[in-house]
């Protein structure tokens, strides 16, 4: 059967970050308007900053345990907060159908709140409603010529946030989340 | 036809929120079954904790025990994966266990059938929770002789179940199944848009019960449509993508011929019934016969002799592989690694089966095999006239080093092999595959030393792999099996998509049936290893093992991937009910401790440990066995997956690991100055993101500039930076804790680089070192079944209530 119909989805806005810990604050700000079965899929590059930002929402639903990587085991828990986190990412699945081996449907659907780093890998296989984030790094513009100094002169390039809400839970955390960071859907 | 088994029967189902119990009798395989018990109650999450529990409670009402169940049922959804998981790999362990034939139910028919026992007639729809929004929808028609289905399983939209079905309908059909909770008012929605009225039937006819169950196995087996209940074949239904098989087949290249060397004469059915084994004692005989039978093939002069292979298997340094196809031997290799050098004895293919990639696969077994013993190189002599020897080992990678006056050729070449890492993706001719002798051949037992109690099976699932070993009193290892690994399409007949990541479900059964058969070959060698008196066991019987030569059952409980680990855990209590063998939990991390004493048995504790892996990157500090404290870890990346992330940026292949090592060999490790991140944090924590932006940011400054990245000098930079953080983490942790010993363990141990660099800098401080053999770094259950020795030891064993502790903390007694 075909997945013809596209949910709704709200106007997307963007923020900036400047630093890790910026992307980590980023997180947290979003954190206290989570709610069970809550959906947050990430999307951008290798090094983005997806798990930095990962690290902030536990952070702010207060999870103990340090947050890392969940690239090798797919799926890391967090418990001890407001909410269950759970912390995905589907780096390493090639297949659409892997989903099911790991049981993704069912466990986003198990009371947590959930983070999903390349959550956008499977088109197909999104949830109904869920919060879009798409992390892209912007350079600067570097004077020609002058790159021959070693990696660690390089600048930080700006981690650009793009929000969008999809499906009615979707919206509502857009709407909510960037009225807390004081920005105006409106104009 | 009825078929013939008689007895009792345990059906059970956990494919929704309600653990679906019961209990019936077949007195006579020509006799209607009878109902004896049945339990439904809500257990929502708790399946895995209280199912065997609430199986033992009902057979006792009965006064029975689970030795009394003669066949086991087993709902097999659709309903929640991680339900079904749970409920299938129970149902095989107690099948395996108890040696009794296993058969699945359709969870929807056994609502179907819970109806019409409670009278419900007519057109009912079944519509099960699928997850994601979309429902499971089968139609039944009730007669009074019991439910006809309609439908094949699907998935579909709720809102589009009644236009999907599509009756011209002169009746109002009965809705129930779980799904209705969510999706009631859009199923019901959907059916009043046609101007049908749909019923809904009474919540506690939505979900599956006991009885329902029991009579859906009923009318299978009334009919004739049981088939022989094999454990390792029963499968969950898998209806979100019904051509998921299909995926998976051509993924692995079993269809598309493409990625085979076939030339017409071999198909891949042919290729699929070919069984790659480690030798064993039995296979001699037919080994030297087709030795007999085969003149021009790589071989020094003298013909192979009984004496020569049995000696071969005995000793350290020589590896040999048989490959059987239905049972007869078609193929051998071999080859004895002295000084680093792996020199190749055989590689033998029956004339009459070539062309179906025999030869390449027996000999990149023999070849792994060496590196893993060491060896550096490979060579082989050839004689008499050039033929198709020569062109094999040019096919391999081997490079023609001179030619003898004798007229025999020489052929060297570096390990690992070019080809071997190159075509590792999809092509299974030259995958590096080890199997059986996965630590080594010099665990396997001695010919004539005695097995030592406890012998326990260890079962280990925790993200990728499903392995089981078996591991006696004295730490040797009778068989250490990963799935992907193994060949084992002949005992699936090629259906099966068993090699896969995380099909633990499929791959469980025949994972362990072969550590029991490898296990039972390795001890008719024995002496003494008439183990039960009940197994009849004697010196020299190569059956496979039985559970009764078992004193325990050891599986891994965390951490991992919640669910990859109830599978094997699931299996392991429901063989463990079954035998009534102790039940043994074991912590992942603590295996990866475990396997260095596997390698060296006089490792003592105070010791510090660097653990480095895809997923993991610690120091710990092993104050005694069973007493760690984490001195300090990644905040972000694992190193694995450092090297994993950095060979994808720079479009090279998977595994990143030995690619990038392989590269850096070439390198300038000076040449681009990473960050060394965390180094002058003055505590023993890593972080490994920021060393993982750092490179893809020097790429996209190169690509920008237009500038060329030099490979070589990036791995070689790259991999310094991150061994020149771990060498100086790890020596500060020895420092600190004012240890003697080191050891290392997880698949980046296997970095030659850092070996080295580790062990100069620890042998410089009159530190010892013991590094993991290169096989024994990566999950496997051998490990497993070495903490499982000292546990049954100190009789740790667990109950059958125990779950699966996906974050389980390594510091935290157990
Ligand atoms: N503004 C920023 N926000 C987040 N991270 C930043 C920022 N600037 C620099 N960084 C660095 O970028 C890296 C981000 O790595 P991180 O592992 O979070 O990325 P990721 O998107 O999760 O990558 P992957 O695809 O490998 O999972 C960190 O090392 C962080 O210090
Ligand atoms: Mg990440």
């Amino acid at each position: 059967m075909t997945r013809s119909t596209q949910p709704a989805s709200s106007p997307s806005w963007s923020t900036e970050s400047d630093s890790r810990e910026d992307t980590e604050d980023l997180g947290a700000s979003l954190a206290p308007f989570l709610a069970p079965d809550d959906v947050v899929i990430l999307a951008g590059d290798l090094g983005a900053g997806k798990t930095q930002f990962a690290k902030g929402v536990a952070r702010g639903l207060g999870s103990k345990g340090s947050v890392t990587s969940p690239t090798f085991n797919i799926l890391l828990i967090h418990e001890g907060g407001r909410l269950p986190f759970y912390h995905f990412d589907l780096y390493r699945l090639d297949e659409e159908w892997q989903l099911d081996d790991i049981d993704y449907f069912g466990m986003i659907e198990d009371g947590a709140a959930s983070v999903v780093e390349w959550g956008d890998r499977f088109p197909d296989a999104l949830p109904p409603s869920y919060l879009d984030v798409r992390i892209t790094l912007r350079y600067r513009a570097s004077a020609k010529g002058r790159s021959d100094q070693g990696a660690a002169d390089q600048v930080v390039p700006t981690r650009v946030f793009e929000v969008r809400g999809v499906g009615v839970r979707g919206e509502r955390l857009s709407g909510q989340w960037a009225t807390a960071l004081g920005i105006d859907l409106q104009v | 036809m009825t078929e013939a088994f008689a007895g009792i029967v345990l059906a059970f189902d956990t494919a929704t929120a309600q653990l679906a119990l019961a209990c019936g009798r077949i007195p006579d395989s020509r006799e209607p079954l009878e109902m004896l018990a049945s339990s439904d109650e809500p257990a929502y999450r708790r399946a895995n904790s209280v199912l065997l529990d609430r199986s033992t409670e009902l057979l006792a009402s009965l006064g029975l025990a689970p030795a009394d169940v003669a066949c086991v049922v087993c709902g097999r959804g659709p309903g929640s994966f991680t339900g079904v998981r749970i409920g299938v790999a129970t149902a095989k362990g107690v099948a395996c266990g108890l040696r009794v034939p296993l058969f699945g139910v359709s969870t929807l028919d056994a609502v179907a059938w819970n109806l019409w026992e409670k009278g419900v007639r007519g057109l009912v729809g079944v519509v099960g929770d699928a997850m994601r929004g979309e429902v499971y929808p089968v139609r039944y028609r009730i007669a009074a002789t019991g439910p006809q289905r309609i439908d094949a399983d699907e998935v579909s939209k709720p809102t589009e179940v009644a236009a999907h079905w599509d009756m011209g309908l002169d009746e109002s059909p009965l809705l129930c199944g779980d799904a209705l909770g969510k999706h009631r008012d859009a199923l019901v929605g959907g059916f009043a848009k046609l101007g049908i009225h749909a019923t809904v039937a009474d919540e506690p006819l939505w979900l599956p019960t006991g009885r329902g169950l029991l009579l859906a196995f009923e009318a299978r087996r009334r009919a004739g449509l049981l088939g022989v209940g094999a454990p390792g074949s029963l499968l969950p239904v898998y209806t979100r993508l019904s051509d998921a098989e299909e995926h998976e087949r051509e993924r692995l290249g079993l269809d598309a011929s493409g990625t085979l060397p076939t030339n017409g004469v071999a198909d891949s059915r042919a290729l699929e019934g070919v069984l790659l084994r480690p030798l064993s004692v039995n296979d001699i005989p037919d080994l030297l016969e087709l030795e007999g039978r085969s003149a021009d093939e790589v071989s020094t002069s003298e013909r192979l002799t009984a004496e020569h292979l049995e000696a071969a298997l005995g000793s350290k340094g020589h590896t040999w592989w048989v490959a059987r196809l239905q049972g007869v031997l078609v193929g051998y290799a071999g080859l004895a690694v002295t000084h680093g050098t792996a020199q190749l004895t055989r590689v033998v293919t029956d004339p009459d089966h070539r062309d179906l990639g025999i030869a390449e696969r027996l000999f990149s077994r023999v070849v792994h095999d060496a590196l893993d013993l060491g060896a550096t190189s490979v060579s082989a002599v050839t004689l008499g006239k050039d033929c198709g020897v020569d062109a094999f080992l040019g096919k391999m990678g081997m490079d023609r080093s001179s030619d003898t006056a004798e007229g025999s050729r020489l052929w060297g070449g570096a390990l690992p092999l070019e080809r071997m890492a190159s075509t590792s993706e999809g092509a299974m001719v030259a995958t590096p595959v080890v199997a059986g002798m996965g630590l080594g051949n010099h665990l396997l037992p001695d010919a004539g030393s005695a097995v030592r109690r406890p012998l326990i099976l260890a079962i280990e699932s925790s993200c990728d792999e499903t392995a089981a070993a078996v591991i006696d009193g004295s730490d040797t290892l009778y068989a250490d099996i990963i799935a992907s690994q193994v060949d084992f399409h002949a005992r699936f007949g090629g259906v099966v998509p068993e090699i896969a990541s995380r099909k633990h479900t499929e791959a469980i059964v025949g994972v362990v049936e072969e550590a029991f058969a490898r296990a039972g070959e390795e001890l008719a060698r024995v002496e003494g290893a008439g183990l039960a008196p009940s197994s009849g066991r004697v010196p020299g019987d190569p059956r496979p093992l039985a559970w009764s030569d078992l004193d325990a059952i050891a599986v891994t409980v965390g951490p991992g991937l919640v669910g990859a680990l109830v599978v094997g855990l699931a299996f392991a209590k429901g063989a463990s009910w079954a035998t009534g063998l102790p039940l043994i939990a074991v912590n992942h991390l603590e295996g990866h401790l475990y396997a260095n004493r596997l390698i060296d048995p006089d490792i003592k504790p105070p010791l510090v440990a660097l653990l480095v892996s895809g997923g993991n990157t610690m120091l710990v500090h092993v104050r005694d066995w069973g007493d760690y404290r984490i001195l300090g870890e990644t905040l972000d990346d694992a190193v694995g997956e450092a090297f994993d992330k950095v060979s994808k940026a720079l479009g090279l292949g998977y595994p990143g690991g030995p690619i990038l090592s392989r590269l850096a060999k070439e390198g300038d490790s000076t040449a681009i100055d990473f960050p060394r991140a965390m180094l002058h944090s003055h505590d023993l924590r890593f972080s490994l993101s920021g060393l993982k932006t750092a490179v893809i940011t020097y790429i996209h400054a190169e690509n920008a500039e237009g500038r060329a990245i030099d490979l070589p000098n990036l791995a070689a930079s790259f991999q310094q930076a991150v061994i020149d953080v771990l060498v100086a983490k790890a020596t500060d942790a020895v420092r600190q804790t004012g240890v003697r010993e080191f050891c290392m363990g997880g698949g980046v141990s296997a970095n030659p680089e850092l070996r080295h660099e580790i062990a100069l800098a620890m042998r410089r401080r009159g530190v010892r070192v013991t590094l993991p053999l290169a096989s024994s770094c990566t999950d496997n259950a051998g490990m497993i079944g070495a903490v499982a020795r000292e546990r049954f030891g100190a009789g740790r064993f667990e109950a059958l209530t125990i779950e699966a502790l996906p974050g389980m903390d390594i510091e935290e007694p157990y």
